[in-house]
């Protein structure tokens, strides 16, 4: 019990040390006031049943319609929305795989919902995000823009098996996931994929997994192997980065701690250098206008956090006939 | 009151009003595109990379010594445009992770955008980092951040700037556009990132573009391993630092603490002159095979004879 007490104090004064002179001191998170209230009247938590939150969301009518990372809510069942200071049951409606995007909604009436914006995004901009929160308030996060606006390829696609280049052959299977799709498939270790749909393999600067940069999970792959003598053909499903593994990828992943389990693919992104965490994107991106140009989409690294922009969410309110 | 445009200006370290932040915004849109212009991805080659920045028109650069990690070393920089140049490392401080390197001459007399650079930091002064956040990726340009400097040493300096792999080397800028400080390394939150501060380049300016190694391999491997030891540059003089079982240097009877005079009967007083030599061999295609080495050991001089076997 004393030695909890202790790391929590020791943690507190670290922070306190940390946040008072830095970049996002209470000092200028107070500046930044009316920014907070637009974050504290339309950016929403969203919670499962036992109030675990799970993300944050975004109100963008005036009727109750919010907009959250729909991974983030995959699968989960009696959703509530905080907003303000009042908790209000959601109900699902619609889902966009494209954008991870999930719509919601709740019994509200006339609340002041985000001013989406299509303003310049370009970096240096100045840009706030609902940080951490509680069941009362919103913490401002402030950063800028950080990279240019732009599509960000799929590339969480994978195999259940792990394979290597062989210099002018191809790539030889070392390794498969047991139970796994490809096992069960029939495909054995130490079998040599020769080529891919039609595509020859046999040159190739790429990792195994980098072979399927911008196709998509569910998308069915042949591959053309060579056993012993034998050429033979399997006919696979790709499948999610986080159904194959959950071990980090690369170095840069393994330093950012957890980042989003979907965080590519998107037709287009901002980039910005608010440092959130994979439970708290979803909710909007807000200008020192307070006007929203974007939603928080995903954790990509440490110093990487990607929002789909205004545009886009404007889009996805006319598909689904919800723009007023 | 806030005035980061004028020149002389003292830097901005206390934000008044929310103008400010808009103030704030419109100094980076202007001094940042410069600030790109100089910042370089350094490709090693191997599939690793990191960051530096262009100092001078005929392409001086600094860097991180974890990043460019020999003396000598060549690897590419890639410019914001995707130009492609071959550089060479030249000194590192395996202590600071201080290093320097040049790009090559070009046939075509290239005058390459650099930026100035300071040693006036002030605690709390706003600051914003560049850098190759993951490597080169001409679609997203290079990455930058806002923050602050959190604390200020003279071998180190912490802002919460958010860096992550690909970054060290990169630059660190005030808000007139002037280099700072080169990324260094990371804490497990994000609000710890260090820099190496240029008044630590100064301090060791000559010995860094003469191309010296020295520091205690914190960040680079110290000295050169030749045939099983490590050799370090003490004062002018080659000093072995460390001899490993059961390799050629071992068999010859180095020992700890020698100073290596001569190697093949020539007189040298740096690494950079013994990989001269052992290169010209090469290049006249002489056999190195029994080579006698010139050493002194506890003040008395004798002759050891290094047998290179592969």
């Amino acid at each position: 019990m004393t030695k909890t007490l202790f790391l929590i104090y020791f943690l507190s004064l670290f922070l306190a040390a940390s946040e008072k002179e830095g970049l996002r001191s209470k000092h200028n998170q107070k500046l930044l006031a009316p920014v907070q209230q637009v974050l504290q009247n339309s950016s929403a938590v969203i919670t499962n049943s036992d109030r675990v939150s799970l993300g944050y969301g975004c109100l963008i009518t005036s009727e109750g319609h919010i907009f959250t990372k729909a991974s983030l809510i995959e699968g989960q069942e009696g959703l509530l929305v905080r907003l303000g200071k009042k908790e209000y049951p959601a109900e699902f409606v619609e889902s966009s795989l494209t954008w991870d995007v999930a719509l919601l909604k709740i019994e509200i009436t006339n609340s002041p919902p985000l001013q989406l914006t299509t303003a310049d995004a370009s970096p240096g901009a100045i840009v706030s995000s609902n940080g951490v929160t509680s069941l009362l308030s919103r913490r401002l996060k402030f950063g800028v823009i950080a990279a240019n606006t732009r599509l960000i390829p799929m590339q969480e696609a994978r195999l259940d098996l792990q394979a290597y280049y062989k210099k002018d052959q191809g790539f030889l299977i070392t390794e498969l996931k047991p139970e796994g799709q490809a096992i069960s498939a029939g495909l054995q270790k130490d079998d040599l994929i020769y080529a891919i749909d039609d595509t020859p393999v046999d040159k190739s600067d790429l990792a195994f997994h980098e072979l399927f940069k911008g196709r998509w999970p569910g998308e069915e792959v042949t591959l053309k192997i060579k056993r012993n003598d034998q050429e033979l053909k399997f006919a696979l499903k790709l499948l999610w980065l986080h159904q194959v593994t959950s071990s980090p990828q690369d170095r840069n992943e393994a330093m950012s701690g957890r980042t989003s389990t979907r965080r590519t693919g998107f037709p287009m992104v901002i980039q910005h250098d608010i440092p959130l965490s994979a439970r708290t994107v979803g909710g909007p991106l807000l200008n020192l206008s307070g006007d929203c140009i974007g939603m928080n989409i995903a954790r990509f690294s440490r110093s990487e956090t990607y929002a789909i922009p205004a545009e886009a969410m404007v889009r996805l309110m006319e598909d689904w006939g919800i723009a007023e | 009151m806030f005035s980061s445009v004028s020149y002389g200006a003292p830097p901005l370290t206390q934000l008044y009003t929310i103008e400010d932040f808009s103030k704030l915004s419109e100094t980076l849109t202007s001094v940042v595109p410069d600030a790109k212009a100089a910042t370089v991805c350094i490709d090693l080659g191997d599939g690793s990379s990191g960051s530096g920045v262009i100092i001078s028109p005929d392409g001086l650069i600094l860097s991180a010594a974890h990043v460019t990690q020999e003396v000598g070393k060549k690897f590419e920089v890639i410019m914001e445009d995707g130009t492609r140049f071959t550089a060479v490392g030249l000194g590192l401080n395996t202590s600071t992770d201080a290093s320097m390197a040049r790009i090559l001459p070009t046939i075509k007399e290239e005058e390459f955008p650099y930026v100035p650079y300071t040693t006036e930091v002030q605690l709390r002064q706003y600051v914003f980092s560049l850098g190759h956040s993951g490597g080169f990726d001409k679609e997203r340009g290079i990455v930058l951040r806002l923050g602050r400097v959190i604390d200020l040493e003279s071998t180190s300096m912490r802002t919460d700037c958010t860096l992550i792999g690909g970054d060290s080397g990169g630059p660190l800028f005030d808000l007139k556009g002037r280099l700072i400080g080169i990324h260094s390394r990371v804490g497990t939150i994000t609000s710890s990132n260090t820099h190496v501060p240029i008044e630590n380049f100064q301090k060791h300016w000559q010995k860094l573009e003469e191309g010296r190694l020295w520091g205690d391999g914190t960040f680079a491997n110290a000295g050169l391993l030749f045939q099983g030891m490590r050799l370090l540059e003490v004062d002018k003089r080659l000093e072995v630092v460390e001899v490993r079982q059961d390799t050629n240097a071992a068999t010859a009877g180095f020992l700890r603490g020698d100073h290596i005079i001569k190697v093949n009967n020539i007189e040298l007083n740096s690494l950079t002159a013994l990989v001269t030599i052992l290169a010209d061999a090469g290049a006249k295609g002489v056999a190195l095979t029994d080579i006698p080495v010139h050493i002194n050991r506890d003040g008395s001089e004798r002759t050891l004879t290094l047998s290179l076997n592969d």
